[in-house]
């Protein structure tokens, strides 16, 4: 498939973009989108975030032309946004899912595939797929009207990908799942990141949109208040994070005492808890794995195989890579700060955290005084009792 | 009621396997070859058993097969047996053996040949056979394979359950009535998928119009439309009065067969082009379908087009029943009595026929002729003297304008008695445009409906026609005023151009003879200018009364005709009712729409009536006359708007042509598709313009 765009390349571009909303009076009653400049780049996923009345849905509607703006310049895919050939290459899932509750969600995606100009053998291909890879292959002959929420929103997510879009536009993609979908919905967005596919966000659920996104905007009052990766926005240059394997209280207290020497000292040690979407996912698959049945959605399949046929060569993921500053690695790493802060030694550390066990880790954080110095060598020396290095070694 | 609910689930989802459709179309075939090769089988063991036996009795050997069946009763032809009573043999074959109806003997051997179960109808004629064999096939199989088996099983059912209960009931006039229910709305659901078939090209605006058909057939409101007409249209028979001649029956029928099927249709063409719209805006559907590649003309051309074929199914299903049915009733009357002879011959010749009618064409006043007939009234009237000399008021203008060419038009309209010797009592009725009839030697008949005197329907009275101006060859004939009556013409009378003259002559005032037949060849002038014994009196018709009809076509071929007509006005309503959509919220799309139709329908009603509706000068003075003065002018301008804009709507009524045996002429046709082009075409246009413009995104407000 021919795709609209080279990597890099805008998919979105809008200067000046402006929404407002008038009375019969042509008052202005709401500023909902207010001069904003944005830029969304082919094969990043972008996050639109904000409070409510913010403006997201208004730009998004305007993307998808089913706003005016009223003033400033907007493109998709170079075209303005009301041309229908630019739809051709547009997924969109909406913040509730609008479909026909009479029709069952096979004949949903055979209607909405046949709008795309497929052929018959193709869209019922494709159907299945979906309805596989979103869990509904149990209920596809009952009636969208029957469905819960969540079934509706996953079947929302399969009618937006019935076309193999290039540009996805999600909003609040995760609203109604449980966890079981929402892990779906993220794996899925990554996955079709990797395909190059472009994908634009809008989520509440900051955690979700944290997780997934390479960049975005924070809107408030109709105007870009942030923008940026979501390293550049969310990193806290002010602290330093220290996984280590467990310590006992003693090995602690000679850290504080070290640290205090440096004029900082421990604010908080904690044992990292499980977070509670894994504890869920791990009872829903040993309940999976025991066969007990359910009524409902099932846990989804693999991503359908027509989506992943446009995976990107090793090359192109190179090229795209070095021409993108902002490019991520496949695996989004956590790493603390201090090991990404200049002259952070990964020897140092290492002989911080030299024989630990494998229990669960301590999270050691500096607490924030004066400015940041780097921890330097003399004082993990003197942690260490020497300061004896064995040399390089891999952090984990 | 959630059992029954799941019982259907179980029953449709088991209608969706393999095995189970393979099962179905195995047990059809089979049925369908089993029934009809039987009766196939049979009509050929039939024949040939029928031809050895009719040889035999033919041939030399005859008197011996004939004594053989007299005494015994049985004979052998060709190694097989044939029997059958005695006494009935002994009445068709001679004491000498010799037969004497062959043909009553063959019955009469064979008769135990045809089972019970053997519809005679069918044995007439192979072909039949192999035709309904082949039908219930394939719709067996359209049933079986687009998923529709278990639906149309439980409706079959139903009726057939129904059918048995009024059987054993011994209503026999509902015996019908339960199946014929079930078979039409079978019918709808096959008719809704083949036009689902037929709409599953990958075109946008196939798809919408796909999703239509499915929309209706799943939503309550829409299916109620459907099924209360289906449900009623066989009832409707028991409604008539089986006491009023067969020709008035048909046309009841007819007319409220096809009034009602039309209603339903438009009423629900309305009702599902405002709703499909108006809830894809209201319920964001349309969001889905606007970010898809769907241009907003192929959005509402696919919504008309579903809406429009849904109607045309109605409509067409409802039609092909009433057809059937007339048909029927056509073909079930049996005349026994001269009068039963009279009342289908009637219905052969004046409603289950297609004619056109050519109406006189009159001498026409040009405007100085009016305009001298208004002087004169101005001088002679002492209410206008005024006016006689200086300008007229326009109103005043208008109003005498009316009334000289009313008299006129009433003048050209009467045959004056004998009583005056300046004026002659007949009058010379002019025709043209026949050039067709006397092509084609077609069957002229001259209808009119003549009014004189008390206009007493109890009075008979004596009236002369006359080809051409020659009344030396007339007929005469009695007549009843405000009673239709014709008289046949020959077409050897229009001349090469199509012309034809009648002349018709006051005879009032000679009592007529016994009976009702036209006696002829007579000079009427004679008899015309004679002292009569009965007072006479001028005889006169309606506009449009007197008339020249002749068959143009056959009553089935009209009748599809009639059919199409009624679908160009659906096609109308459906246009507007989705323009309306676009932009109004459904009850006020509901409220306009329907307003539109009824204020379209009543419109030629409307312009008959406007025409006596105020005008004039200012009747009283004061200010209240001045205020109904101009209240009288609002209303004359807003419904002469209405009527001028929408009478060619209401203008067509192919029912009422149908009812009376009247052609639908071509031309009508040619006109109710430019009507469709233009009040349609330019009713879709505004709504995907307004379309176009309108934003389909709603400001939340919190978002």
């Amino acid at each position: 498939m021919v795709t609209m765009m080279q990597r890099s390349e805008a998919v979105v571009e809008a200067r000046g973009l402006t929404r407002a909303f008038r009375d019969f009076w042509m008052r202005t009653r709401a500023m909902a989108v207010d001069h904003i400049d944005l830029e969304i780049r082919s094969g990043e996923i972008f996050g639109l975030l904000g409070p409510n009345g913010s403006g997201k849905s208004t730009t998004i509607k305007m993307i998808l032309g089913l706003l005016r703006p009223t003033a400033g310049r907007l493109a998709v895919f170079g075209r303005p946004a009301t041309d229908v050939a630019v739809k051709r290459h547009i997924g969109f899932l909406p913040e509730e899912s609008y479909l026909y509750r009479y029709l069952t969600p096979l004949e949903t995606l055979d209607y909405y595939g046949r709008l795309f100009g497929l052929r018959r053998v193709e869209r019922r291909r494709r159907s299945e797929q979906l309805l596989d890879m979103v869990g509904l292959s149990g209920v596809a002959h009952r009636h969208v009207g029957e469905f819960s929420k969540g079934m509706m929103r996953r079947i929302g997510l399969a009618q937006a990908l019935v076309n193999d879009p290039e540009f996805l536009i999600l909003d609040e993609p995760t609203s109604g799942l449980d966890p079981i979908g929402t892990k779906l919905v993220k794996e899925l967005i990554l996955d079709l990141r990797e395909r190059g596919k472009t994908i634009l966000l809008s989520s509440h659920l900051l955690g979700d949109v944290q997780d997934v996104c390479d960049r975005m905007v924070m809107l408030y009052g109709g105007k870009i208040r942030a923008e940026g990766t979501v390293d550049e926005l969310l990193q806290d240059t002010q602290r330093t994070v220290i996984r280590t394997g467990r310590l006992d209280q003693e090995t602690i207290a000679q850290i504080d005492a070290i640290l205090r020497q440096h004029g900082t000292a421990i604010e908080q040690v904690e044992s990292p808890k499980q977070r509670l979407e894994d504890l869920f996912l791990d009872i829903v698959e040993k309940a999976r794995k025991e066969r007990i049945a359910t009524s409902g959605a099932t846990e989804g399949g693999v991503t359908a195989e027509f989506l992943r046929s446009e995976e990107q060569s090793g090359e192109d993921l190179v090229d795209h890579l070095q021409q993108t500053k902002d490019a991520k690695p496949v695996a989004h790493i956590m790493t603390p700060a201090a090991l990404e802060q200049p002259g952070a030694s990964l020897e140092v550390l290492d002989e911080l955290i030299k024989g630990t066990s494998a229990a669960p880790k301590v999270a050691v954080e500096k607490p924030q005084a004066a400015p940041q110095e780097d921890v330097d060598q003399s004082m993990i020396d003197r942690l260490t009792g020497g300061g004896d290095a064995d040399g390089p070694g891999d952090r984990t | 009621m959630t059992g029954l609910v799941s019982l259907w689930q179980v029953f449709d989802r088991l209608q969706r396997l393999m095995w189970v459709r393979i099962l179905a179309t195995i047990l059809v075939v089979g049925a369908a070859v089993g029934f009809f090769g039987s009766v196939v089988s049979i009509r050929n063991s039939w024949e040939l058993a029928s031809g050895d036996i009719s040889q035999s009795l033919l041939g030399d050997e005859a008197a011996v097969y004939g004594n053989l069946l007299r005494d015994n009763g049985k004979v052998v032809i060709n190694g097989m047996e044939y029997g059958g009573p005695i006494e009935v043999l002994q009445q068709v074959i001679d004491e000498d053996g010799t037969p004497t109806d062959v043909q009553r003997i063959v019955f009469v051997l064979l008769r135990d040949w045809i089972p019970q179960w053997t519809p005679r109808w069918l044995l007439l004629e192979t072909s039949m056979s192999w035709l309904l064999m082949g039908a219930m096939i394939i719709i067996g199989l359209g049933v079986i394979w687009s998923g529709l088996l278990v639906p149309v099983v439980t409706l079959l059912a139903v009726g057939a359950a129904g059918t048995a209960l009024f059987w054993s009931l011994a209503w026999d006039n509902w015996v019908g009535v339960p199946i014929a229910m079930t078979v039409l709305l079978s019918t709808f659901l096959m008719a809704i998928r083949v036009l689902q078939l037929a709409l599953s090209g990958r075109q946008g605006w196939m798809a919408v119009a796909h999703t239509v058909l499915q929309e209706v057939s799943r939503t309550r409101l829409a299916m109620g439309f459907v099924v209360s007409l289906l449900v009623v249209l066989p009832l409707l028979p028991l409604t008539l009065d089986a006491a009023a001649p067969i020709a008035q029956v048909v046309q009841a029928y007819l007319a409220r067969s096809l009034g009602l099927a039309f209603m339903v249709a438009a009423l629900l063409v309305l009702l599902v082009g405002c709703s499909s719209i108006c809830f894809d805006i209201r319920d964001r559907h349309i969001w889905h379908l606007v970010t898809k590649p769907l241009g907003r003309a192929n959005y509402l051309f696919g919504k008309w087009v579903g809406v429009v074929l849904l109607g045309g199914v109605v409509l067409g299903i409802a039609g092909s029943w009433s057809f059937a049915w007339v048909q029927y009733m056509q073909s079930s009357y049996v005349p026994r009595t001269r009068v039963e002879f009279a009342n289908q011959a009637e219905l052969m010749e004046e409603v289950l026929v297609a004619r056109e009618s050519m109406f006189p064409v009159y001498e026409e006043l040009d405007e100085v002729d009016v305009r001298g007939r208004i002087d004169q009234i101005l001088l002679e009237d002492p209410e206008y003297i005024e006016f006689a000399e200086g300008d007229v008021p326009l109103g005043l203008f208008r109003l005498l304008r009316k009334r000289v060419l009313e008299e006129f038009d009433q003048q050209r309209r009467v045959v004056e008695t004998n009583r005056d010797r300046a004026s002659r009592p007949w009058s010379v009725i002019h025709f043209e445009g026949l050039q067709e009839a006397k092509q084609l030697n077609l069957p002229l008949r001259l209808k009119f409906r003549l009014l004189g005197g008390y206009s007493d329907e109890h009075d008979r009275r004596l009236v002369g026609i006359a080809v051409g101006e020659d009344r030396s060859t007339g007929v005469m004939g009695a007549f009843i005023p405000t009673v239709p009556q014709h008289i046949d013409l020959p077409s050897n009378a229009i001349t090469d151009e199509g012309t034809l003259d009648i002349s018709i002559v006051n005879l009032t005032h000679i009592p007529p003879p016994e009976g009702n037949e036209w006696r002829g060849p007579a000079a009427l002038e004679p008899y015309a200018l004679a002292q009569g014994s009965q007072d006479p009196f001028a005889l006169f018709w309606e506009a449009e009364e007197l008339e020249i009809v002749f068959p143009d076509a056959s009553f089935g071929s009209n009748f599809v005709r009639g059919l199409f007509m009624l679908f160009l006005k659906l096609m109308i309503l459906a246009a507007i009712a989705c323009a309306l959509a676009t932009f109004l919220s459904f009850p006020v799309a509901c409220l306009a729409v329907f307003s539109l139709y009824a204020a379209a329908s009543i419109a030629p009603w409307l312009a008959t009536t406007l025409s006596s509706y105020g005008g004039g000068p200012m009747r009283g003075q004061g200010v209240g006359a001045v205020i109904q003065s101009y209240i009288e002018g609002m209303v004359r301008t807003v419904a002469a708007g209405m009527v001028y804009s929408l009478r060619a709507f209401g203008e067509v009524q192919p029912v009422d042509r149908l009812v009376q045996g009247r052609v639908i002429a071509w031309d009508r046709i040619g006109s109710g598709l430019l009507l469709v082009l233009s009040w349609g075409g330019g009713a879709l246009l505004a709504g995907w313009f307004i379309l176009t413009k309108r934003q389909l995104a709603l400001y939340s407000g919190d978002q």
